[in-house]
């Protein structure tokens, strides 16, 4: 990590006006994205234009040979560039050698890739940015902190003053009209008068040697138009087979960027537009072949860069581009850094995703960019090592009887800390002031003598699991915090007539390693936790800590990419473990009103962000606890963005937490509820933290519990 | 289904309106004072609209500046987005299209697709044609990057007019 990254990730967790910017930018685009891809089917638009980029990244060579062979034949003039230097050298060469002093440019985050800006001016040539969002950011001397975006971060006052420098005349600090009609005019000069264009291109064509430009301004015709030169720097992977892909792309492309269901302009150009007018193409390698040809990384080259992989990181709404991401800002950034710019870059950067999965809902082209950003986590653990403290407790984690006889001693030594269900720590904590921590259970979860038979309810419901045997994996937190969450799921299993087997010597899945990038101890662990699943005969393996069925129904097939034995092993467990909510609504299917009855407190319910974006929960959690238990739902804003929790994140980023941890209960205030539902151990321990240092009144239950709490009452009626 | 070239139109007004053009219907006839209604005294004709419709080439009075509106020839009619395709060969109209605050597409009623994967036909008679630079324009020029705040007129024009002319079928169309 480099000190200039963290100098910028502490101003940033410091600047609400950012925080304001960001989360506004954030809820604006995401209401406008959903009308844009009203009535069209999202799913199956993204996987096609993934087959089709799937097949250029395969048969690059073939699309590029196409493709210089048709944008030659249109008069086109195409340049190839292995690294940056190669790029601008070759621009700064055709600029020189035909007398350009001055270069209008259209938005492009491969000019900034390569560092185009500062080649021209040591070169003595003026480049002047002609999107009003670039421009602003040009005159700031900074970098954009969103492809789309690109000065997210500035107010109008800010705005006014950069115009005011540039123009030397007054500009109204709060009329943003007026300060756009100063860019237009003075860019407008700019145009006409530049002696060179140069663009980036949002996609080429093979078939056609056609270049594809998009914007809204109308930039990037102006430039392209107006000077008799044009350039257009773009890398390799923006190439599409032909203009039925284009027209594709088109549909996810809008609104995915900006939710519009079109931009205002699309230009093709194919060739040199006029009679004595030059096109040049340099395409950009810079690491995409390094990348292409990594099986973990490939994927990657599908990007479009529309930025809504940024548009829905809680990470970002807090910390904004210049501190999640590099050259390239939000989720994609942190994958394609490494490649383009050096991991050295990524080592801050990476460290902040909470692997919520947004980023991967909304890719048009369906990138794996949480497995991928883990990917790119376990590389930076491999290659700096993790830090001693994180290295040590893992390696000890990591062995069953090691921690867990730490654990014990642990509670006992943090008993007289102990106030209520928390820890009272002494003096102010970054860790402690936003967010209480958990004491330890007096006495964990495996230690409880409990029956584990059937107690079926009466009637047709307590013969939903008749005969059904249910391996029980309870879950670190629930095992050593919050062993009545696990009481609650035996319960709720026997009551459904269920048999419960719990193994004893189940210890940890493995995820906080694999959070932290330690694939050697994520490994270690996961094989421990097959082995025991393996020798457990029961119908179904169920937990209430649905991160860990995560963790043994995905993550656990890149974890053993290179181990195929074990990826087996695991895949065959796999099918048979089951989160404690879908395994109630698919399995037991529990009946509409079946647990309903009594006055239960209305309760809002906020989805563990993994379960909604990768196993896809739903209306899954309504139908358990609304149409089954009769609990009065109200329906939350946001209900299932990130709280902030990211397994180790909340920990190692507290700074950055909070503000995700704030959003979310400001989101649950809203609907006014006194109790919140949800359903991972990890969650509600952030949120039950939150609310005690915050003094809301609020509970904080697993759906469990209140499952549970509806099968006792209905015991208690029937006494 | 299939839908009509009604129906495609009713989607392109519905779907222009909603990027900000208004939509006109003219005869030929009657097309010199729908636009005198539109464009003020002084306004651009691309060349290869004043060759197709000689009335308006008449009343253009250019001047060697920029014309505050321009009226050019709309190639084809995208419903799903409302947007219009210009395909100017001449650089000094293409620059014109970008460079008025207003600007009128004139389209055959029968220059229309469902949406912009039909418009591939189109492109590739366009590129066989020789005609190197396309535009798909929806609307005013637009920006959002001071504040998030939408605002119509950036670079381009901030008034967008299409105007539907049934009778008239260019013969190269």
């Amino acid at each position: 990590m480099t000190e200039q990254w963290r100098e910028r990730y502490d101003r940033a967790v410091d600047d609400p006006q950012l925080q304001r910017n960001l989360l506004a930018f954030q809820r604006r685009w995401s209401g406008h994205r959903e009308h844009a891809f009203e009535g069209r089917d999202f799913e199956a638009l993204r996987q096609e234009l993934a087959a089709v980029k799937n097949d250029v990244i395969e048969r690059l060579p073939h699309y590029l040979d196409e493709f210089v062979a048709a944008a030659e034949r249109a008069g086109a003039v195409v340049h190839t560039a292995e690294t940056p230097r190669d790029a601008t050298a070759r621009i700064v060469d055709l600029a020189r050698s035909r007398g350009v002093r001055t270069v209008i440019k259209s938005k492009s985050i491969v000019s900034e890739e390569v560092g185009l800006n500062e080649a021209l001016e040591a070169a003595g040539i003026r480049p002047v940015e002609s999107d009003v969002g670039e421009w602003i950011i040009q005159l700031a001397k900074e970098r954009p902190s969103h492809i789309i975006a690109p000065a997210i971060h500035k107010n109008r006052q800010q705005v006014a003053e950069l115009f005011e420098a540039a123009t030397g005349r007054p500009v109204d600090r709060n009329d943003v009209d007026a300060q756009l009609a100063v860019a237009r005019e003075t860019l407008r000069d700019e145009f006409i008068t530049a002696g060179m264009g140069i663009s980036g291109a949002n996609a080429i064509v093979a078939e056609t040697g056609t270049v594809l430009l998009v914007t809204n301004e109308g930039n990037a015709e102006l430039t392209t138009i107006l000077p008799r030169i044009h350039v257009v720097l773009v890398g390799i992977e923006k190439l599409v087979p032909t203009l039925d892909a284009a027209m594709l792309q088109l549909e996810l492309l809008a609104p995915s960027a900006t939710g519009q269901r079109a931009t205002t302009y699309v230009s093709m150009i194919t060739g040199p537009a006029d009679e004595g007018g030059e096109l040049h193409i340099v395409l950009l390698d810079n690491g995409r072949s390094a990348m292409r040809s990594s099986p973990r990384f490939a994927d990657a080259l599908r990007c479009i860069r529309c930025g809504a992989c940024a548009n829905v990181c809680p990470s970002y709404g807090v910390v904004g581009g210049h501190v999640f991401g590099y050259v390239y800002a939000g989720a994609i950034g942190l994958v394609n850094t490494p490649f383009h710019s050096g991991l050295e870059h990524d080592t801050g950067p990476q460290s902040l995703c909470v692997s919520c999965n947004a980023c991967q809902t909304v890719c048009p082209v369906d990138i794996p960019l949480p497995r991928q950003i883990l990917d790119v986590r376990a590389w930076v653990a491999r290659e700096s090592g993790l830090p001693p403290v994180e290295r040590a407790a893992l390696a000890l984690w990591s062995r069953r009887l090691v921690a867990q006889t730490g654990l014990r001693i642990g509670a006992k030594l943090a008993a007289p800390l102990r106030t209520g269900s928390f820890l009272n720590l002494p003096g102010p904590s970054k860790l402690t002031s936003w967010r209480k921590l958990p004491a330890p259970a007096p006495r964990p979860f495996r230690d409880l003598s409990l029956s584990l038979a059937p107690d079926p309810l009466d009637g047709p419901v307590g013969a939903t699991l008749r005969s059904r045997t249910i391996g029980f994996f309870v879950q670190c937190l629930t095992d050593w915090l919050y062993p009545e969450m696990g009481v609650a799921i035996v319960e709720v299993l026997r009551a459904l007539g269920a048999e419960v087997v719990f193994p004893r010597t189940q210890h940890c899945c493995g995820l906080p390693a694999y959070d932290a990038g330690d694939r050697t101890n994520a490994r270690r662990m996961a094989k421990q936790t097959i082995r025991v699943l393996e020798r457990c005969h029961a119908d179904y393996i169920v937990s209430g800590g649905t991160s860990c069925v995560i963790a043994m129904l995905r993550e656990y097939r890149n974890l053993f990419l290179e181990e195929p034995g074990w990826q087996i092993r695991a895949e065959r467990q796999a099918a048979r473990v089951y989160d404690f909510t879908t395994f109630l609504d698919r399995i037991a299917k529990l009946p509409a009103g079946s647990l309903a009855g009594g006055d239960a407190a209305p309760a809002t319910y906020h989805y563990f962000c993994q379960a909604h974006n990768v196993l896809g929960q739903d209306q899954e959690p309504m139908r358990v606890l609304s149409d089954a238990c009769g609990i009065d739902l109200r329906p939350m804003p946001e209900a299932a963005v990130c709280c902030g929790f990211g397994g180790s994140v909340s920990f190692t980023r507290p700074e950055m937490s909070r503000h995700i941890l704030a959003r979310a209960l400001t989101n649950v205030d809203e609907t006014g509820a006194p109790v919140l539902i949800t359903d991972n151990p990890g969650c509600i321990m952030n949120f039950r933290g939150g609310v005690a240092a915050s003094g809301r009144d609020l509970t904080v239950l697993h759906t469990a519990e209140v499952v549970a709490e509806r099968i006792r009452s209905i015991r208690n009626q029937r006494i | 289904m299939v839908a009509t070239r009604e129906d495609l139109e009713m989607t392109f007004t519905a779907e222009a309106a909603k990027r900000g053009s208004t939509v006109l219907r003219s005869d030929l006839a009657h097309l010199p004072s729908l636009i005198a209604g539109q464009a003020s005294a002084r306004y651009g004709v691309t060349s290869s609209l004043a060759t197709l419709v000689p009335s308006l080439q008449r009343a253009s009075e250019p001047d060697g500046s920029w014309p505050a509106t321009v009226i050019v020839r709309g190639r084809l009619g995208v419903a799903a987005t409302g947007s219009v395709a210009v395909t100017e060969p001449d650089r000094q109209d293409r620059s014109m299209i970008f460079l008025a605050r207003r600007i009128i597409f004139l389209l055959p009623t029968g220059s229309i697709v469902a949406g912009l994967p039909d418009a591939t036909v189109f492109l590739r008679r366009a590129l066989g044609a020789g005609m190197r630079y396309v535009t798909f324009i929806s609307g005013p020029s637009r920006t959002s990057d001071i504040e998030q705040i939408a605002i119509v007129g950036a670079h381009g024009p901030g008034e967008s007019i299409v105007v539907w002319i049934p009778d008239w079928h260019p013969a190269d169309d």
